[in-house]
């Protein structure tokens, strides 16, 4: 700071005790590092995504047989449909978490990744309780094409609920002890937009492995 | 400034898709291997391994394009908020 007898006579003196002065509007990155960070694994596991569905196609059109074939299970529909609108619900509450976030409500936004969490855990319950009807049943990976590419994608895609379910938990133990700072909490936000990513994924695959 | 290049590059685009619109028959030509093997009306075999190298090779593309449309929002979204805030503060000042 600029001490008063050595500033000039038609100096104005420095507002809220001087140092340097606070940078122009709109001089920094408009995106914060976490979120390039997380665009980014985005864009690679899309491209994973991406691959899995195209070994599918290719697959499925070279299948001889009918599809599903003849002799195995036929996939679970009404479940499946009713563990979509689970995971929908899931996007729904992670979006009230990230709104919850912005405007500063703690409280709200632990509620809604408690809940997020719970539906992602129900989502996960519900799927392999489906696998080990299917198995029971005599759909296993070995056990046809129909069988791998299966268990590929939608294990894949289970994979990712699995892992972003974790970080869930993370989050909502970081409340216990007030060890969650709002202001400090990139996390959230980066979280939401991976659970949006998993959501998304799954109104790719379900259509495309269940109803077609 | 930033509006001004958002609609030339607009209108580059529509020029490339038009033109490769245009151009169909000479693409398909390009491969001769695909052209022989993979050309076969009916068969669903190359049907799909025409449908799945569509959607891998058009994938990287789209992520791009998608990316690079949500940066160009961001940035024109600050722009506009720092414009509004130079704004408010010179009429501050002159009041």
């Amino acid at each position: 700071m600029k001490p008063a007898a050595s500033r000039a006579a038609g100096e104005p003196a420095p507002q809220f005790g001087g140092g340097p002065p606070p940078p122009p509007a709109g001089s920094g990155t408009p995106v914060s590092n976490a979120r390039v960070a997380i665009v980014m694994l985005l864009a690679a596991e899309t491209m994973l995504f991406t691959g899995l569905i195209g070994a599918y196609i290719v697959l499925r059109g070279a299948s001889a047989d009918p599809w599903p074939p003849p002799g195995q299970p036929r996939l679970p529909l009404g479940i499946t449909w009713a563990n979509t609108m689970v995971l929908l619900a899931s996007a729904w509450t992670m979006r009230r978490a990230a709104v919850a976030h912005t405007r500063k409500e703690p409280r709200t936004l632990r509620i809604a990744i408690i809940a997020t969490a719970c539906l992602g855990t129900a989502f996960l319950l519900i799927q392999g309780t489906e696998w080990m009807r299917l198995i029971f049943h005599g759909l296993t990976a070995s056990s046809s094409l129909y069988g791998a590419t299966f268990y590929t994608l939608i294990g894949v895609h289970g994979v990712h609920v699995a892992a972003a379910v974790g970080w869930l938990g993370a989050v909502a133990l970081r409340f216990r002890g007030d060890r969650f700072s709002m202001t400090r909490a990139a996390g959230v936000d980066v979280l939401a937009i991976y659970w949006y990513f998993v959501c998304a994924a799954w109104a790719v695959l379900f259509p495309l492995v269940y109803l077609f | 400034m930033f509006q001004w290049n958002l609609r030339r590059a607009a209108a580059a685009m529509l020029v490339a898709m038009i033109a490769l619109a245009t151009t169909g028959d000479l693409l398909a030509q390009g491969c001769s291997m695909c052209g022989s093997s993979l050309q076969e009306n009916g068969d669903p075999l190359a049907q799909s391994i025409s449908r799945s190298v569509i959607l891998m090779a058009s994938m990287p593309f789209a992520l791009f394009a998608t990316v690079a449309g949500w940066l160009a929002w961001k940035l024109r979204a600050r722009a506009h908020d720092a414009s509004g805030e130079d704004k408010g503060r010179s009429e501050g000042t002159d009041a």
